[in-house]
């Protein structure tokens, strides 16, 4: 998003009404900043009243550039406190979703849906708010009745694209209302205009869907279109940061065709290009181990490990442990968990505990 | 939750919008001094 979105000329304008901050979750200096402001994933996108510290308005997800400057605007609100009507309670809500009240902020979001009305501007973006508290505060049977409610009448946009992403994830196979918003999903991928990293995450989620539902012809069918559409996108892609991006949702629709070989030799290429890049030796190593090739896996794994750091390091070694138990080497991945978890020791606590926990696991088990 | 994306950030700088890396109170004592509130993007790398 750096290479595009966040340096659109719609946002550079507004460089002076700003301080600008990027923040690498995974790296331990970062920790009492994460800790400050948990996400729920990346990205996120955080606007903080500079006068108080607080968190006004967050954001989890990618974004086009057009809805980070109406977020601006609706940070700016939060914090000068001058709204009126729908955008007041609006207000309310992003305050309490910022301080991951998510119950009341979807109780906000739903009250300032139905005094902004069918056709308020900030409708969309709303109802994507909702839908993401709803699911943060684990209310799926609510979030999916918003998704079935919502997504039929929803402009074919990149909120209706976030809007059946979260209402898959909140309902249960074996369910009418996944087997609906499935139908419905597999329509708004083809929706024109929408970042690539948007779409490719609800190929993701139809596919892994209809795998849930054991229906293994639609899984196929999905995960072959996937491949195509990122396919398609990675041609357009002028450069190693921009497919590599791509190149890493491949090798996961390819993981679930079952054909790791078709995505190797892009992420062959882009650890080529991208040398610094931990990413192309850790997904290669995922799909080398998949294809059985475990010696070549292992290997992968060690360049990984040379090139990551901080939280993504210490995942790193319950990786390459995995994949060296796999291969019946013991002592190895005894060593690579140990490793681990003194590694682990050397983090913050909040960053390191959950994954050094997985790896003391791991290393029972042997 | 699990991640959603597989994003990857690309360098620094970018024209007209200067970015404050991995460093909250100054990116804070900034924008407390131009009395601007602080835009915040949080990523990893994968």
């Amino acid at each position: 998003m750096r290479a595009s979105v966040l340096n659109d000329a719609a946002l550079v304008k507004r460089a002076g009404q700003f301080a600008w901050l990027s923040v690498d979750v995974d790296d331990a200096a970062n920790a009492a900043f994460v800790a400050k402001a948990p996400a729920e994933g990346v990205p996120m996108f955080l606007v903080i009243d500079s006068a108080t510290g607080k968190i006004a308005l967050s954001w989890y997800g990618a974004a086009t550039a057009a809805q980070l400057d109406a977020m601006l605007d609706d940070g700016a609100a939060v914090i000068a406190g001058k709204a009126s009507g729908a955008d007041a309670v609006l207000a309310r809500a992003d305050r309490a979703n910022a301080e991951k009240d998510f119950v009341n902020a979807a109780a906000y979001y739903e009250q300032a849906l139905n005094l902004g009305g069918a056709k308020w501007r900030k409708r969309p973006r709303v109802l994507e708010s909702l839908i993401m508290a709803q699911s943060f505060a684990h209310k799926n049977e609510d979030c999916a009745a918003t998704a079935l409610r919502e997504a039929p009448a929803m402009a074919r946009d990149r909120s209706l694209v976030n809007v059946l992403y979260f209402g898959l994830e909140c309902t249960k196979p074996g369910t009418p209302q996944r087997i609906e918003l499935l139908k419905l999903a597999e329509q708004a991928v083809k929706t024109p205009g929408v970042l690539s990293d948007d779409i490719s995450q609800l190929y993701g989620e139809i596919a892994y869907g209809y795998r849930a539902e054991k229906d293994e012809a639609a899984t196929s069918r999905v995960a072959t279109e996937w491949v195509a559409y990122l396919r398609r996108e990675r041609a357009k892609a002028a450069s190693p940061d921009a497919r590599i991006g791509l190149d890493l949702q491949l090798a996961s629709a390819a993981s679930v065709l079952h054909k790791p070989e078709i995505a190797l030799p892009e992420i062959e290429r882009d650890e080529r290009e991208l040398p610094k890049d931990y990413n192309p030796p850790r997904v290669a190593a995922s799909l080398l181990s998949q294809m059985g090739r475990l010696d070549d896996a292992v290997a992968a794994c060690s360049r990984a490990l040379e090139l990551a750091y901080g939280a993504a390091k210490l995942r790193m070694y319950g990786v390459c442990g995995g994949i060296l138990s796999r291969k019946g080497d013991k002592d190895a991945a005894k060593k690579m968990y140990q490793d681990g978890i003194a590694f682990g020791r050397t983090l913050p606590e909040d960053v390191a505990q959950p994954v050094v926990r997985s790896l003391e696991a791991a290393l029972g088990k042997l | 939750m699990i991640p959603r994306l597989l994003l990857f950030f690309a360098a620094a700088t970018g024209p007209g919008i200067h970015w404050v890396e991995n460093d909250y109170p100054k990116a804070l004592a900034e924008a407390s001094a131009r009395h601007v509130p602080v835009f915040v993007e949080m990523w990893a790398p994968w």
